[in-house]
């Protein structure tokens, strides 16, 4: 529990401690979230008259896994043409720890999916929503320069450069997420 | 045994650093202080990366209840189409 708190607070020690077991557990809910428990939940509040695909769900928990894996070989590659030294496996390792916001994200999406109607044309609704949503985007950015400048071992311009490099492609990897059916980006 | 407390007590005394040396102790402290201060750059890093989600709630919290007050619910409709999944 312990470990999770530090991921939640003191995110620069909880890199340097590189505590896998948190990491991937992180990884593992926010994938079970997306492709079990959201299609779930839209079922039950009853939003689409349609019933839960075994199927789609085991579709989306493989494409998450695969989501999770690319992004970090993606962040290798380009942190090793920037000069890293990190093997790939640290990133495996340690990218999970940015997944606090993701996980909060999956559920909110989930809520705002299942009940979209609630926050639709509601602006006190509308408003706290939006607080969630750009607060996990602020959260998620923090973490990612923390991650990139903890884990990547990188300096000055080359960090910067990587930090850049590695934005654009989250940004198409979360577009391809969308595109695949994946409602927030294993990334 | 008077004798022997004043012994000791010499003893006690001689082991104690005189004012020059504890003056040297303090500027080596200071010292090592000054090197350990952080920049105002390192203080604004800290303040963001210890409890990252209070400094991003906080700051979504502005710009969400200043876009509410500006556009409406035009700008939370807008969010939920874009994050909503």
């Amino acid at each position: 529990m312990n470990s999770f708190f530090e991921v939640l607070n003191h995110p620069v020690e909880a890199f340097r401690n590189n505590n896998k077991v948190a990491a991937w557990l992180l990884v593992a809910s926010t994938i079970l979230i997306n492709s079990v428990f959201e299609p779930l939940l839209v079922w039950f509040a009853g939003s689409w008259y349609t019933d839960p695909d075994i199927y789609l769900m085991l579709r989306t928990t493989l494409l998450g896994c695969v989501s999770y894996l690319a992004i970090c070989a993606v962040f290798w590659a380009i942190c090793k043409c920037f000069g890293s030294k990190t093997p790939l496996k640290t990133y495996f390792q340690t990218w999970g720890l940015t997944f606090f916001p993701t996980l909060l994200c999956s559920i909110t999406v989930a809520f705002s999916e299942a009940f979209f109607t609630v926050f639709w044309n509601n602006s006190i609704w509308g408003l706290l929503i939006s607080i969630v949503f750009a607060g996990i985007l602020i959260w998620k950015t923090i973490l990612y320069v923390i991650f990139i400048r903890e884990v990547t071992g990188l300096k000055g311009g080359r960090m910067i450069g990587a930090f850049i490099v590695a934005g654009i492609m989250i940004i198409i990897l979360a577009l391809l997420d969308g595109y695949v059916g994946l409602k927030t980006p294993i990334l | 045994m008077k004798k022997d407390k004043k012994t000791y007590t010499i003893l006690y005394n001689a082991a104690l650093p005189t004012n020059k040396q504890k003056e040297k102790m303090l500027v080596h402290i200071l010292s090592e202080y000054r090197k350990y201060e952080a920049s105002p750059t390192e203080k604004l890093f800290r303040l963001i990366t210890v409890y990252p989600w209070r400094f991003a709630f906080g700051l979504s919290a502005v710009q969400a209840v200043l876009c509410t007050m500006i556009w409406g619910t035009g700008y939370t409709n807008m969010v939920l189409k874009v994050l909503g999944g």
